[in-house]
């Protein structure tokens, strides 16, 4: 098989260089510099050369980070079931390198919004309602962002990068400052967390919140009493200045989580708590949280008024202080979230981010799309409407994926499912009174897809850890990944890489990210050392069970092999090397733009 | 519909029905496969199939896989002590211990 001729090369080149406004000059020289893939892969920061481990103890239980070894790719054999061949590493070829980005959980933590004050109640069970990091969430996921620039070029292979993927949760809250400040750091553009004014509005610097992570004073709580840090300056740093973004370096693409559909991922969203966000007043103590989201219930159901009556919880106890409004806090409606995926940059693009007129103008949430001439996503949404944090998939998907396969199958492409839950949360039949259709779980998913040999992969996330599970058919299987969220520790995400070994064989390769960051946190007030500053908090976060998110070595660096469901050679070199031309076109621009 | 307002009655009442509908937390199955990894390949132990794990009625997990040698491994931890783990390769004892002491060693690079 042999690639682009030289005038072929030329006019392939000269197409990418006028479609993104860069000399032909840089970028025939970009591509020549693309032949030396192990020289470039030694430059890119990822986990193979290094990552973050847990350090020493600073003050009583609280432990600092600490920069640990790289982790070389690991080969998993599961589907494969036998040996690969040793000489697939010397003849492999990329056909396709994806960001996987999810559960972003972008914060905004001065919000009325919010619901801290349930840890009170029970830390472990409510742990996602509060973090003692929640106020540098803009940044880490910043930070995360630059990671994924930096690795804009495969590690592996030295190929560009071809798309990412956000596999929901992007929104913590359901604020439409929220979503709006994931779709700009996304696209990089600038977000100002200053939303309450120059000085800190909530209940980390509310000294009657002793039950919260205070930096200015810990003392007198939980977290006083685990060790976390006193951080006079840390508040006022955390909204000093507008957060940068460098931008993602491909297009990229969204799916629904829990969290964009319903409040905290888990309820129903109130007239009460509508207000309650775009209200100037905040609580800080269980029961006013408890009074204002519960005062519709309780004027109108006697159960819920004998229930408050009994806890002493009736409305308009104290605990609550006065904060700026800002209208921007407003909860979004469903669908409001694929809209505002259309209010978006065109570069890196595409608008919608995967959500198409097609999609507004039904009420679709699934969508799918072509991210190379041989592999095709679908984005699905597997949340529930109505309660709980954990998915399922609806009938009217599973019709619509089982035809969209069927042409896959035909039209021989890879394909590669995108949703936010994974294989151990679709479990959730919860169901409106009345409404008929069909909710399916797991098994069946899993059993569907494993009928169809072109599904190599399924990306996803919910749970918040790096897991890899390989499902099996009697013939082959496809690999499910899991990856880990930007707010819980260890604040990783990865990129993936669909590898042809020419030898009958496919790999998927994983390589985890952590975000551009310092392993320990300076005093600057950079972007990178809050960043740093979130994640060290993140590791102490005993609510979260936090170090078991890492997952083991085999869920994060890894090659994983299955037999390839046609013949590959289909694919000409010739097709991949246009292919990389133009994302790398694309890819300078960025370099450019960004002056990186 | 479970609204906010509901379950904030439940929880307030002490209600067992929080931990089914709180967010996202740790599990018991995951942190023992990651576990059983981990112990696994600090022995060296090459895998062909990783352990895939299972929770009982009873919510005991236990885990199955094989050695690139076709040989079985399995490893388990009851309900009524998720931290113990015990692991076998060809159903000799390899380990027995604290999940979450596996679990914090793979995550430290000091003491």
């Amino acid at each position: 098989m042999t690639g682009l001729s030289r005038r072929q090369f030329l006019h392939v080149t000269a197409t990418a260089a006028a479609a993104t406004g860069i000399g032909l000059d840089a970028l025939v020289a970009a591509s020549a510099r693309a032949q030396a893939p192990t020289a470039t892969a030694a430059g890119i920061p990822t986990t193979l050369q290094q990552t973050i481990r847990q350090g020493s103890v600073v003050s009583g239980r609280y432990r600092a980070l600490a920069t640990g070894a790289g982790e070389p790719y690991l080969p998993r054999t599961d589907v494969l079931r036998r040996a690969p061949s040793a000489a697939r590493t010397a003849s492999r070829r990329s056909l396709l390198y994806l960001g996987h980005l999810s559960d972003l959980h972008v914060i905004e933590a001065q919000s009325p919004g919010r619901i801290e004050p349930m840890i009170v109640q029970d830390h472990s069970a409510w742990g996602s309602a509060f973090h003692p990091q929640d106020p540098l969430s803009p940044h880490a996921t910043a930070a995360m962002v630059r990671a994924f620039s930096d690795a804009r070029y495969s590690p592996l292979t030295g190929a560009p990068m071809s798309a990412a993927i956000v596999t929901g949760d992007s929104a913590d809250m359901h604020s439409h400052l929220e979503l709006r400040w994931y779709i700009d750091l996304m696209d990089g553009l600038p977000v100002d967390p200053a939303t309450g004014g120059p000085t800190w509005q909530g209940v980390q610097a509310w000294s009657e919140a002793t039950w919260a992570y205070r930096p200015n004073d810990p003392r007198g709580g939980a977290f006083g009493d685990y060790g976390f840090p006193r951080l006079p300056d840390l508040l006022a740093q955390a909204i000093a200045q507008k957060v940068e973004s460098v931008g993602l370096p491909a297009p990229w693409y969204a799916v629904y989580g829990n969290h964009d559909t319903l409040l905290l991922g888990t309820f129903d969203i109130s007239p009460q708590l509508r207000a309650l966000a775009v209200g100037g007043r905040k609580s800080y103590t269980l029961d006013a949280t408890a009074s204002t989201a519960l005062e519709g219930w309780a004027s109108s159901t006697s159960v819920f008024s004998q229930a408050l009556a009994a806890l002493g919880l009736a409305s308009g106890n104290p605990g609550m202080r006065e904060v700026p409004a800002n209208d921007d806090r407003y909860l979004f409606e469903r669908r409001e979230f694929m809209a505002e995926h259309f209010r978006t940059e065109t570069t890196p693009g595409p608008v919608g981010h995967g959500f198409t007129a097609h999609n507004l103008a039904s009420g679709e949430t699934w969508w799918q799309v072509d991210l190379s001439p041989r592999v095709r996503a679908f984005g699905l949404d597997t949340c529930n409407q109505v309660a709980g944090p954990d998915g399922a998939v609806p009938e009217s998907q599973m019709r619509w994926l089982r035809a969209q396969l069927e042409f896959a199958q035909r039209e021989q492409r890879l394909v590669l499912i995108f949703s936010h839950h994974n294989s151990l949360t679709l479990e959730n039949r919860a169901v409106r009174p009345g409404a008929d259709e069909k909710l399916y779980g797991a098994e069946e998913f899993v059993a569907m897809l494993l009928e169809f040999p072109v599904v190599v992969g399924w990306l996803n996330g919910h749970t918040h850890l790096n897991q890899i599970l390989a499902h099996t058919s009697a013939t082959g299987g496809f690999w499910e990944i899991t990856t880990a969220s930007c707010i819980d520790f260890p604040q990783q995400q990865q990129v993936v890489e669909l590898v042809d070994n020419r030898d009958g064989t496919l790999s998927l390769f994983t390589t985890v990210l952590d975000h551009a960051s310092p392993a320990v946190p300076g005093s600057s007030g950079s972007v990178a050392d809050l960043a740093s500053r979130s994640r060290e908090l993140a590791a102490n976060d005993w609510a979260e069970t936090p170090l078991m998110r890492r997952g083991s070595p085999l869920d994060r660096n890894t090659e994983l092999l299955l037999p390839a469901p046609f013949d590959l050679e289909v694919i000409t070199d010739a097709q991949l090397e246009a292919q990389h031309v133009a994302e790398r076109a694309r890819i300078i621009a960025h370099e450019t733009e960004r002056a990186l | 519909m479970v609204s906010l307002g509901a379950v904030l009655v439940l929880v307030l009442a002490g209600c067992s029905q929080v931990a089914a509908i709180a967010p996202v937390g740790g599990n018991h199955l995951t942190e023992v496969r990651f576990a059983t990894i981990d112990v696994l390949l600090d022995r060296g132990v090459e895998l062909e199939a990783v352990p895939t794990c299972t929770r009982a009625g009873d919510g005991a997990i236990s885990c199955a896989g094989t050695t690139g040698e076709g040989d079985a491994v399995a490893s388990s931890s009851p309900a009524s002590d998720p931290d113990a783990l015990t692991v076998t390769v060809s159903g000799a004892v390899v380990f027995t211990g604290s999940v979450s002491a596996v679990i914090d060693a793979a995550a430290g690079d000091a003491p």
